[in-house]
């Protein structure tokens, strides 16, 4: 995965692009709706101000707390001294590592001329994503996993740990089975404060399970973000002649079929796995996004970032 | 059922088709690694048998599609009794046969029944359906299909009808049948039918030759439907009367200018009551030189009648005889031959020692009997031209082919050159008369192999034995057994004595008796051979069985005998090279132009037949000798191969013969008809048009059920239509609305798309 140009590995994930795509949504983000992605986290915990911003007239209603006295002695005016706020939203990125992960397809995006598969598709992601949290002052963790959890780094919100977690990104290669409840499960019991819960996932398991561990997160009060990661032809069944299916996850799993004859029957399947995922997660209030392979990470990322600001309004 | 065009039932391997393709793409199926596993899964629990099922449907609506499709290109055919609805009514291939034998030219009632035949097929073409295919067949002594393919053109079966005219000479009934199924054959109705428009006369229908016979049912089971074949019998007169020219004979194989032959005309009476004929004529070359009365000649008998005639030119030429009289069947009262009148006959001697001492050479007897006029002979040159060349200079004499006899009298040994030679000759033609005496080698005549490796001779020499009985003047000899004679050149005039000959000294022949080209045809009257005759390709070998000197037997002492008989020897062996002038119909005619008869270098001739239509031949150049071959030879007649050079034409005439038992009105009973239905299953009589007309409008014998099967095969791919899109539409019956995931929810999958 390295570009072989000296730079560490896991850079390559932080690709010039996407960052500045990235930056330049964190500066729609602290500019244009200031503080406002934190402010939708409704961080449980008070900050406290550091950094000061600028002096407005006070008005009546104004917390007197909040009034610079000694502006008020040099000027004799009442000016109200205002702070930028942060937030400690302390963010778990889960990333599944699952065998399933693997599969790339024809109609995936391109990164460098090369087609994405879903891991590659939901490393960019979760880099994304921590990048734009470190660079808010968030606290980020992170979670692989197959079968069973493979790594667990838990969040912090040091500038340094980005570089932690872009490490094991990137040396992270996708696996065995999913087993994504059980690995859930586990996880919300670990994760003890309240915080984001980031999923990038292709959540191929039974979906009751998965619905059922998610709502353990939310029982934990941690806000959810599930990202769902398809790739299109798992949506589309384009396949027209015989073939011999391999399974991605268990090595001489080969299924030979005509997919003509299934591709209803398959997508029908698809449809209600989706579909139950989105009414189970609409009522557990869980923010589900659905990611395309097809579509370029970042805009995809943009798009979920672009509606949840415009949700917040 | 049965199929008129069965090798498309090799199409039928077609029905593998669909499942070679089904599992060629199975075999190419390409690898395809999958995460969603679970889903595939799942969905196939829950559909495989389903699929399995509808899989099945359509294999076999494609399957039994393509089968069908070769079934009916095979074009079945259903026998009669097994119709389908709105089957029948199919069209059919109709050969007409007309008789065109010379009995049909017999006349009554002013018409003959070769005319009634033609009237009749023309009735028959009118009567048939407007889809119906006709071809005809004129049925002489050789069938010649008129119209060898069945037309639907009326006014052309009704042209070539008209332009019919008798052939002569008898019908060959097995062969016209064989040529009206061939006519039918390029047909391609289903319905075949033969009309055989006859006068019933059982000339030509060789119901004793059961092989010939069998081999046309053979033929019938063949077709792809079997013919039926429908005889038509015209009426022949209860009483009539008629004299016939039977036949031409002549006493001799070989005429020359020098002696007179013998020509004996049979005169037979066929028809009812006695008749008595005004004369019969000997005509030559056109002209009469002979008018002889003859008595009345009573019913059922026949005359021969003797003319004696020297020849005065040699040259092929016409003999005829004709009977004046007034009977019901004149064309059969005229006969005529070709007779090849010899200039002279080429013969060579081959003695086995030759002394300078009269009559002490071997060959000097023969020669000088061969060089001598016969007595009774008025023409001061002889026939025979002899030439004597001794054994040691047989090289010498160049070519054997130059010659028609060969004789070897007392001939040692030959070189191995010279006795290869010698059999090649008589493989030719040629003739050969061994006449072994006392210097004869046997082991060289034992050990003469012939080219198909038997001995040439067709005997074993095995010693010389002297006589048994015993003279006044004790000299031992044996006799020629005069019953024992049935070799046609020994029978000599009664007034020759052959039978006083003494043998005193003689080779004891073993004929191989056991091979059927050999025979005896004289015995000494101790019973050994005297003469044995031994066939080889086209020529003859004689073997005597003493030497034709006076050094075995007294037979040159005997005028009487000895010059008749050597004449009568030469000329049998010299007959097989002379050109045939009278052939049967069918038969090729070959003739080699001889020398000096045409002077350019025409490379064509024509053939003029009896009714004066002009054929051109080619003259192939074989051996400087220019060569012809002629086989439109279906009508009995006197043909003409004229030859034209700067000095004008010349005609050479040649004689197809007719068939003398066609005089004799013997007609087919029930238990002939028998006999043929044995062989023809399908075979009915009719008596007059109406049942004819009846007979070919009848039903037909079974349809062919293509439509049918076309109808099915459309049934067929509608089905395979609706089932492939039933299929695809329960396969893609959810794909008309696409899964929506992600971005597609609010920009919508076409924008995507197009992006």
């Amino acid at each position: 995965m390295g570009l072989g140009n000296g730079q560490p590995e896991y850079m390559s994930l932080l690709d010039g692009e996407a960052l500045a795509k990235m930056q330049r949504l964190e500066l729609i983000a602290r500019g244009v709706v200031e503080g406002f992605v934190s402010g939708r986290h409704k961080s449980p915990y008070k900050g406290f101000s550091v950094e000061f911003a600028e002096h407005r007239e006070y008005v009546p209603g104004d917390n007197i707390r909040d009034l610079d006295w000694r502006l008020f002695g040099r000027s004799d005016r009442y000016c109200i001294k205002q702070y930028i706020e942060e937030t400690n939203l302390r963010a778990s990125i889960l990333l599944d590592a699952s065998g399933s992960m693997k599969y790339t397809g024809n109609m995936a995006a391109k990164h460098n001329g090369q087609l994405l598969s879903k891991f590659q598709y939901a490393q960019f992601l979760a880099s994304s994503l921590a990048h734009l949290m470190i660079h808010q002052q968030d606290a980020v963790g992170l979670a692989t996993f197959d079968t069973s959890l493979r790594r667990y780094i838990p969040a912090r919100s040091r500038a340094s740990h980005l570089r932690v977690i872009l490490a094991e990104l990137a040396g992270t290669e996708p696996g065995e089975e999913t087993s994504v409840a059980e690995i859930f499960h586990d996880l919300a019991d670990r994760v003890r404060r309240r915080g984001l819960i980031v999923i990038i996932s292709d959540l191929f398991d039974n979906v009751d399970e998965i619905l059922n561990a998610l709502h353990h997160f939310r029982y934990r009060r941690h806000e959810v973000l599930l990202l769902h990661v398809m790739a299109e032809e798992e949506l589309t069944f384009p396949f027209e002649r015989w073939s011999i299916f391999e399974n991605l996850e268990r090595a001489g799993h080969r299924i030979p079929l005509d997919p003509l004859s299934l591709r209803s029957e398959y997508l029908g399947r698809v449809r209600d796995f989706i579909r139950r995922l989105e009414i189970g997660c609409g009522q557990m209030n869980i923010d589900y996004v659905q990611m395309s392979t097809r579509q370029n990470f970042d805009i995809a990322l943009a798009h979920y970032l672009a509606q949840r600001m415009s949700r917040a309004r | 059922m049965t199929f008129l065009n069965g090798i498309m039932l090799f199409g039928l391997i077609g029905v593998s088709i669909p499942i070679i393709i089904h599992i060629l793409n199975r075999r190419r199926a390409k690898m395809v690694e999958w995460g969603a596993m679970h889903f595939l899964e799942s969905s196939l629990a829950s559909r495989n048998r389903r699929i399995l099922i509808e899989e099945i449907i359509l294999m076999a609506i494609r399957c039994s599609l393509l089968g069908l499709l070769a079934f009916a290109l095979a074009r079945p055919f259903l026998k009669a009794g097994k119709l389908l609805p709105g089957a029948g009514g199919d069209a059919q291939d109709l050969a007409i046969v007309i008789d065109a034998s010379l009995s049909m030219t017999l006349e009554t009632d002013g018409s003959s029944n070769f005319q009634r035949a033609i009237d009749e097929a023309h009735q028959l073409v009118r009567s048939c359906r407007s889809g119906d295919a006709i071809s005809v067949v004129l049925a002489g002594p050789v069938a010649q299909s008129i119209l060898p393919a069945p037309i639907s053109d009326r006014d052309e079966v009704h042209e070539s009808l008209e332009k019919l005219t008798p052939a002569g000479g008898s019908m060959r009934v097995l062969e016209a049948l064989n040529t009206a199924m061939e006519t039918l054959w390029a047909g391609t109705n289903p319905a075949k039918r033969i009309v055989l428009i006859t006068d019933a006369q059982d000339v030509g229908w060789d119901l004793s030759a059961s092989k010939r016979w069998e081999f046309l049912a053979e033929a019938v089971g063949a077709m792809p439907t079997k013919p039926i074949v429908i005889v038509r019998t015209l009426e022949t007169p209860k009483k009539w009367r008629n004299l016939s020219a039977a036949g031409v004979n002549f006493s001799r194989a070989v005429v020359g200018a020098d002696r007179p032959v013998k020509i004996t005309a049979t005169i037979a009476n066929t028809g009812e009551g006695s008749i008595h004929p005004e004369a019969v004529e000997l005509t030559i070359n056109g002209k009469t030189i002979e008018r002889r009365t003859i008595g009345a000649i009573s019913e059922g008998a026949s005359a021969s009648v003797v003319f004696d005639h020297q020849f005065t030119s040699p040259g092929p030429q016409v003999v005829s005889v004709r009977i004046v009289c007034d009977d019901d069947l004149p064309n059969d009262n005229e006969t005529s031959r070709v007779v090849n009148v010899l200039q002279t006959l080429q013969v060579l001697i081959v003695e086995g020692n030759s002394s300078t001492e009269s009559f002490k050479s071997d060959a000097d007897y023969i020669y000088l009997v061969t060089a001598m006029p016969d007595e009774n002979t008025k023409a001061d040159s002889t026939l025979i031209s002899p030439t004597v060349v001794a054994a040691a200079d047989i090289s010498s004499a160049k070519r054997f082919l130059e010659y028609s006899v060969v004789v070897l009298a007392d001939v040692p040994r030959l070189p191995a050159p010279a006795a290869k030679e010698l059999s090649d000759f008589v493989g030719k033609g040629g003739g050969l008369l061994i006449a072994p005496g006392e210097k004869a080698n046997k082991d060289f005549y034992n050990n003469w192999k012939a080219s198909d490796g038997k001995r040439l001779a067709g005997c074993r020499f095995v010693n010389i034995r002297a006589g048994s009985r015993t003279s006044e003047n004790d000299e031992t000899f044996t006799r020629i057994a005069m019953g024992k004679i049935n070799h046609p050149a020994m029978t000599l005039p009664d007034k020759s004595n052959l039978s006083d000959a003494h043998i005193n000294r003689h080779w004891v022949l073993e004929a191989d008796e056991k091979e059927k080209f050999v025979s005896v045809g004289a015995l000494l009257d101790n019973g050994l051979p005297w003469l044995v005759q031994r066939k080889l390709a086209r020529g003859v070998v004689l073997t005597l069985a003493a030497s034709l000197d006076r050094e075995f037997s007294d037979l040159p002492a005997r005028h009487n005998c000895f010059v008749p008989l050597v004449h009568e020897l030469v000329h049998y062996l010299a007959a097989p090279a002379q050109p045939e002038m009278n052939i049967l119909p069918g038969r090729q005619f070959v003739y080699t132009i001889p020398d000096g008869i045409l002077s350019g270098s025409a490379a064509e001739a024509e053939v003029a037949d009896p009714a004066g239509r002009r054929t051109a031949v080619l003259l192939r150049k074989q051996d400087q000798r220019r060569k012809m071959n002629y086989s439109l030879t279906a009508r009995p007649g006197v043909y003409r191969l004229i030859l034209s050079d700067g000095d004008g034409a010349k005609s050479i005439p040649f004689v197809v013969l007719g068939d003398s038992d066609e005089s004799k009105l013997n007609l087919l009973d029930d238990d002939d008809y028998k006999r043929a239905e044995e062989y023809i299953k399908d075979m009915t009589r009719v008596q007059n048009l109406g049942e004819l007309t009846a007979a070919i409008a009848g039903g037909v014998p079974g349809s062919e059920i293509w439509r049918h099967i076309a109808v099915s095969i459309l049934a067929l791919l509608i089905a395979e239509i609706v089932t492939t899109r039933l299929i695809a539409q329960k396969r893609k019956m959810h794909l008309a609305e696409p899964i929506t995931f992600g971005a597609d929810r609010k920009t919508g999958r076409s924008k995507e798309v197009a992006a």
